[in-house]
């Protein structure tokens, strides 16, 4: 999801970008989110915790206090724009029946589908601007990103691309994208 | 996850100017790096000229 979100020109916050430890994670979020006029949860993340075999319920929390300031915060956060995500079509009416009617897509943890979602939702919102890249372009650059992971955790002596902080990440892609397409332009030229 | 918007433009591929990737002007990440932004450029880079074959190929 980030790696689209950076393609499409924005910058992703989450609370791990945050490292002041003094400050409540939930205020954090909180922050971030009156910080920015556009915000996506994926409420498939809600898996059991591998110790204690429980389920996180972050992601719903963080939902309910977004949508609570869209619908009842000040005049400035009711015009956000908000995209719930899950892996399976109408699963929250199950688990989160409350935001029954509501748009959410389902990317069924395919990277193609949530890339679209995410790029779709984005386009959907400019007004007299250029589209964005399609979300074919961007997933090939994904897979061609992919493709980059093992040397370059080889490069900075990391044992998993999972040991690399969500900021190095994202200078990463940042990094990487303007190469990707350039190497994939000269090798069509030739 | 939150998000701030940024202009795109409507310049034609291939797009050589610095920061951009496919018409849209990227923009730097919020917070800095814990590796150290050369160490990472390096890294990209060099994983980059390594799998120039590989890149064109996936076209």
């Amino acid at each position: 999801m980030c790696f689209a979100i950076v393609a499409c020109g924005f910058v992703p916050r989450c609370a791990l970008d945050e490292s002041d430890s003094a400050m409540v994670r939930f205020e954090k979020i909180l922050d971030l989110i009156t910080a920015c006029e556009f915000s996506v949860h994926d409420v498939s993340r809600v898996e059991l915790d591998a110790r204690s075999g429980l389920p996180r319920f972050n992601m719903p929390l963080e939902l309910g206090a977004d949508l609570g300031l869209r619908l009842k915060g000040p005049a400035a956060q009711r015009r956000r724009r908000i995209l719930v995500l899950d892996a399976v079509a109408h699963r929250y009416d199950q688990t989160l029946s409350d935001i029954s009617g509501m748009d959410i897509e389902a990317h069924g943890n395919d990277p193609a589908r949530l890339i679209k979602s995410v790029r779709d939702w984005l386009n959907g919102g400019r007004d007299n601007e250029a589209p964005l890249p399609g979300s074919l372009a961007i997933f090939e650059d994904y897979a061609a990103f992919q493709l980059l992971v093992p040397d370059i955790i080889a490069e900075l002596r990391l044992d998993t691309f999972d040991a690399l902080p969500h900021s190095d990440y994202m200078h990463l892609v940042e990094t990487a994208l303007p190469q990707i397409e350039r190497a994939r332009d000269a090798a069509i030229r030739r | 996850m939150t998000l701030k918007p940024h202009p795109v433009s409507t310049r034609s591929r291939p797009d050589t100017r610095e920061g951009w990737y496919r018409g849209v002007k990227l923009q730097a990440p919020a917070t800095s790096p814990k590796t150290s932004l050369s160490r990472l450029q390096e890294a990209v880079k060099h994983a980059v000229a390594k799998n120039a074959d590989a890149l064109a190929g996936d076209k």
